[in-house]
């Protein structure tokens, strides 16, 4: 195979240079020398030619196509309806959605640096405080309880609807408490122990991680069913539960011998009570024990994990894909990072929203690329 | 006259510079023959609606848009449409297993791939020319081309 460069130049420079005079004969029909644009002959013309361009600039406004479109980095309207606090957060938002696909969520629930919950508005990054009662070592404390040991903010899930998020109190109790509270502001809501909250995609069911056991809540009536693991299949602990988009299946996370180091699991809910011994390995991580966050794509029902490029947990990382039927092989169409993901999220539409080790966030992953970006509000954690 | 002259000249600088990098932009998107009629058409605009296009900051960006928006309003067909990949001489100059690689990347990938592999475009240069951000155009060019190396079967194109 000759040089791929050389091989796309040519294929390129197939086409000939184009000439200021060719410019000009198209601008002017194809029918003789142009002249300069302020010759009555030409104005006509060029109006004709102005006003298609402005119904084609309409149309790929329409589509998210339009230059004036792709930046937008001033305040937008609130997303935010209840008692909370708006802020306009100055950022660096990219390039709109692919057209021809579906749109991925207009907004979407983070961790900020300032350890609270808001909402993130995609296009604007401009958030809104949810709650902001979270990372305070004295906060909550229980009374007879050492100080210090307040409640944080763990992880988090966000309805199909957007309209409520189930959050992560930890670690007192250290099996965790799971919170409800709507998306625009309000008291937040018991719901159950435990952590690592996952909503299911049609958002009837919530599954936690409560100590070495998967527990399924039916949020509907509040039924709990608790999948434990069998004694003689001893885990350290369990993690980053993510639903198929069926709700049929989920994959966890799962440490066997330390805590550093673990292997994707996927759980079928066949009717079994045991399905979490039954679960298959799909993926185990690599030497540097760099952290999975599995996910599901909806439209191949793949599975995303990452690898480490340099062997470092730090260093380069590689989003890899597993197809969860046939022989599960490493399908090879991932991307390399500069940085690790540190927070994997699908949305109800299958959009994945990556958050990288520098705060960047990338929103509406899809095949065909990426939707906005937003480098500079160095959040913790998203969802949507 | 001369002011109508000065702008004939002032065009004639601008096309010698911005449409190399224009018409490739566009020809990875749409394909030789396409691509290029979708430059002409793009130039033309820009000599019809000099005194703005003089004004722009990112001028090649506003006119690839509008190059883009020329090849979608139905004068040309959307898909690609690539030229037989043998010159007359029979001798396969361009590797015919590059036509349907390229035409399997998607419209992003195929221009980061096309102005950054083959002509060295810097990630900003085509991100500015795209309108997104370089980390995107990067997973956009390392994405392409991992696609492509795989079609092609490259081990090794440096």
């Amino acid at each position: 195979m000759p040089d791929l460069g050389d091989q796309l130049r040519r294929w390129a420079d197939q086409a000939g240079p184009i000439t200021a005079d060719d410019a000009r004969r198209r601008a002017a029909g194809d029918d003789g020398q142009g002249s300069a644009p302020r010759r009555r002959v030409w104005l006509a013309v060029a109006a004709v030619v102005a006003v298609l361009a402005g119904v084609g600039a309409a149309v790929a406004a329409r589509t998210g196509d339009d230059p004036a479109d792709a930046v937008r980095t001033g305040p937008s309207s609130s997303t935010g309806t209840g008692p909370t606090t708006s802020s306009t957060t100055s950022t660096s938002v990219r390039t709109p959605p692919p057209p021809d696909v579906p749109a991925p969520p207009a907004r979407f629930v983070a961790h900020d640096a300032e350890h609270r919950l808001v909402v993130v508005d995609a296009a604007t990054g401009e958030t809104t405080r949810v709650l902001d009662t979270f990372d305070d070592p004295d906060a909550a404390v229980p009374e007879g309880e050492p100080s210090g040991m307040g409640r944080y903010l763990g992880r988090f899930t966000v309805t199909p609807g957007q309209s409520t998020v189930y959050y992560e109190a930890c670690c007192e109790p250290a099996v965790g408490e799971i919170f409800r509270v709507p998306v625009g502001g309000g008291e937040p809501e018991p719901v159950t122990t435990g952590t690592d909250p996952a909503v299911s995609p049609d958002g009837t069911k919530l599954a936690v991680i409560e100590l070495q056991a998967l527990k399924v809540v039916d949020l509907r009536t509040g039924e709990e069913t608790t999948y434990p693991l069998a004694d003689n299949h001893p885990a350290l602990a369990l993690a980053h539960p993510s639903w198929s988009p069926d709700g049929t299946m989920l994959v966890l996370e799962r440490y066997d011998e330390s805590v550093d180091r673990g292997r994707v699991v996927l759980v079928t809910f066949d009717g079994a009570q045991d399905v979490l011994n039954a679960a298959s390995t799909v993926a185990e991580a690599d030497d540097a024990g760099t952290p999975m966050f599995p996910t599901f794509d909806d439209d191949r029902i793949l599975l995303v994990r990452q690898r480490s490029v340099d062997g470092t947990p730090t260093g380069d990382a590689h989003m890899e894909r597993y197809a969860l039927y046939g022989d599960r092989t490493p399908t090879e169409r991932g991307v390399t990072y500069r940085q690790p993901v540190v927070a994997l999220n699908r949305s109800a539409g299958g959009f994945l929203a990556r958050l990288l080790a520098d705060g960047t966030v990338e929103l509406g992953v899809t095949d065909g690329g990426i939707g906005n970006v937003i480098t500079d509000l160095r959040l913790v954690d998203v969802a949507w | 006259m001369a002011e109508d002259r000065e702008q004939e000249l002032a065009f004639d600088r601008f096309v010698r510079e911005v449409e190399p990098r224009l018409r490739r932009a566009l020809v990875a998107a749409y394909g030789p023959q396409s691509g290029r009629d979708a430059a002409v058409d793009a130039l033309g605009w820009a000599w019809a609606n000099w005194d703005k296009v003089a004004a722009l900051e990112n001028p090649a960006g506003y006119l690839y848009r509008v190059g883009q928006t020329k090849a979608r309003e139905g004068r040309r067909p959307l898909h690609v449409v690539l030229p037989h990949p043998v010159a007359p001489d029979r001798t396969p100059w361009v590797e015919p297993s590059l036509e349907p690689a390229l035409l399997a990347l998607s419209e992003h990938q195929r221009v980061a791939v096309v102005l950054c592999h083959g002509f060295q475009w810097t990630h900003r240069e085509v991100a500015d020319l795209l309108d997104l951000s370089p980390s995107t155009v990067q997973n956009h060019v390392e994405r392409g081309l991992a696609n492509l190396r795989r079609a092609l079967e490259v081990t090794n194109d440096a």
